[in-house]
């Protein structure tokens, strides 16, 4: 049995679509899969397929340098993004591109469910494809506002078995304090489901004019924590410090002198998880500790809209303490989750 | 892979208020993320002549303090005039430094368009003084569809400017900022170039820069503290190029525009 894979490029002004062939395999092994130079090459010599061989060379490089420490990413998307290249799209290039990072296990959601007006379609699309691989943890998109939306959390309860939950509410057009939230949160709180929520999936200042999503304020997240203490919550993509929220002091924002002063805030609700693909500053993994348990903290690559390396090397070279590198890396995610990596 | 990096800010402005924290934080960070030496800019575009000169003054104390490490650039105002532009640039660079910055462009006139800056004379005297003196301009660049800041310039000002000055050599900063519009902006003008940074590390924008201007005009370059050594490294070093593009974009090309090898560093 075979399926249809595709690539996107938009090498050229027009946007070009390629059909490639797989053949499903466990973990990928037997899939004729192409790196992302084979794909343009193979546009530069005329878009012939003939030339597509089962090299990934930029995962071998990539191999030399991965941390000695296992990785299990908790944020990473499969599927196509709308609005630029992102390869790949396929569960197996995703986890060949992940796992030349270093990373041994990764929590990935369809990525399709940000735009599509019932993310269960895109669960049902990518879900039974990341529930092949014993790499992937997978995890579905709800839009708790939709009145079926019980059905769709239940079937991929029972279907994938799915521990997290996630919520995209700045792109399906709803707060943290709609009704819905409050049930779905009630459901998967006695379920000991892992709730997220997705404060971004870009810079808002490079989205695309016709399709400005801002992000969702963090303290709407804190809140949504505070509303429901038997639920673990998971904040993805917070990002700067000066974004306007009641996690920073107020003379901290923009001030980098401040920075090295900064102490954990007391009052963060315990359920709190903090994953950090976006979070970025002068030393962005020992300021976040500052600013949060190191317990709480989650690492994500946000592949394939970013290139994992950039997140892996964040914590990897950063000057805070093994243990912590290890706990955001691994443990934190292991713990929180249920699973190994 | 050690790295150059040609964007990195300071906030030394006052000879008799040295952030010795954060400068130390500069080097310290940079050193474990794999970066050998940073081009440090500052900015002045409200300064007067003599505040200019001064945060100048403080660059200069960081390259001698350091001269392996900090690679100095200098500012310079536009408002300033000609002949101030020009004399402290020959001063700045007859004491080592080795490029010029430029961030924002104050418009002309209330309700003028950036776009006037094609036309500007105004920023003359500091692209002909770059020429003269051969070193590279970088300019703040972006294109933002939120929170524009006033006189912002983005590709289509950086290609004008260039345009107008074939024998000045152009950075444009923050290639994810200025994204494929502004690469196609600058692809065929051989006199700019393109820095890495610009926000978060969106995947394939690295390689779609090398593909449309050629693997010898795109450069690491962090934008550091506001952005993090390690993870904008690791934007080159997680692209799907050959290693010797990504040593040409983390260092070669670095070390080509500012000329070290002419200027013993």
């Amino acid at each position: 049995m075979q399926e249809n894979l595709y690539l996107r490029s938009a090498l050229a002004e027009e946007e070009v679509v390629v059909f490639a062939w797989k053949n499903p395999g466990r973990g990928g092994d037997s899939m004729e899969s192409i790196s992302r130079r084979q794909f343009l090459g193979v546009l530069g010599a005329g878009m012939t397929l003939a030339a597509v061989r089962p090299l990934p060379a930029f995962a071998e490089e990539a191999m030399a340098v991965k941390p000695s420490v296992s990785i299990f990413d908790v944020n990473c998307g499969c599927g196509v993004w709308p609005f630029r290249p992102t390869f790949p799209a396929d569960a197996p290039s995703l986890e060949s591109l992940l796992r030349a990072e270093g990373i041994t296990r990764a929590c990935a959601y369809p990525l399709e469910a940000y735009l599509w007006p019932d993310p269960q379609e895109a669960n049902e699309l990518r879900l039974p494809q990341l529930a092949r691989s014993s790499f992937f943890v997978p995890s579905a998109v709800l839009n708790p506002t939709l009145p079926a939306w019980k059905k769709g959390y239940l079937r991929c309860r029972e279907q994938w078995n799915v521990p997290l939950v996630r919520l995209m509410p700045n792109y399906h057009l709803y707060d943290l304090a709609h009704t819905g939230v409050g049930a779905l949160a009630e459901q998967v709180a006695s379920d000991g489901v892992v709730l997220g929520v997705h404060v971004r999936a870009e810079d808002k200042r490079m989205q695309n004019p016709i399709a400005k999503v801002p992000p969702v304020p963090i303290d709407e997240v804190v809140a949504l924590a505070r509303r429901h203490p038997g639920l673990q919550v998971v904040a993805f993509g917070f990002g700067r410090l000066w974004d306007k929220c009641e996690l920073v002091p107020p003379a901290m924002v923009n001030q980098l002198q401040l920075r090295a002063e900064l102490e954990k805030r007391p009052d963060l609700p315990d359920n709190l998880w903090i994953e950090l693909s976006f979070f970025e500053h002068e030393s962005s993994f020992a300021n976040a500790l500052k600013l949060f348990p190191a317990e709480r903290l989650l690492f994500g690559s946000h592949a394939p809209l970013f290139y994992p390396r950039a997140n892996v090397a964040k914590i990897q070279y950063s000057e805070a303490p093994e243990e912590a590198k290890r706990a955001a890396f691994k443990a934190n995610a292991e713990k929180l989750l249920g699973v190994k990596a | 892979m050690n790295a150059i990096d040609i964007h990195v800010h300071h906030s030394w402005t006052k000879l008799a208020d040295r952030p010795d924290y954060e400068i130390e934080r500069t080097r310290q960070l940079a050193r474990q993320s794999g970066v050998d030496k940073v081009l440090l800019l500052t900015g002045g575009m409200d300064a007067t002549p003599e505040e200019l000169r001064e945060r100048n003054d403080c660059t200069l104390r960081l390259m001698q303090s350091d001269p392996d490490f900090f690679l100095p650039a200098m500012y310079l105002c536009h408002e300033h005039g000609a002949r101030i532009i020009k004399e402290e640039a020959r001063r700045c660079a007859a004491a080592g430094m080795l490029a010029i910055k430029q961030g924002l462009y104050r418009v002309a006139e209330v309700g003028a368009s950036q776009r006037d800056l094609a036309s500007d004379a105004g920023m003359d005297p500091i692209l002909e003084v770059a020429a003269e003196l051969d070193m590279p301009i970088l300019f703040h660049a972006w294109y933002k569809t939120v929170e524009v800041f006033q006189g912002e310039l983005n590709g289509a000002d950086v290609a004008a400017l260039a345009r107008r000055h074939p024998h000045t050599r152009i950075i444009m900063a923050h290639l994810t900022g200025v994204g494929r519009r502004g690469v196609q902006d600058v692809e065929d003008l051989p006199n700019v170039w393109v820095d890495t940074c610009g926000g978060w590390y969106d995947s394939e924008m690295v390689e779609y820069a090398v593909r449309h201007m050629g693997a010898d005009r795109v450069i690491f370059g962090s934008d550091y503290p506001g952005r993090d050594y390690a993870p904008q490294i690791g934007r080159v070093e997680g692209t799907d190029l050959p290693d010797e593009v990504k040593e040409k974009i983390l260092w070669r090309n670095a070390a080509e525009v500012l000329g070290l090898g002419k200027r013993g560093r």
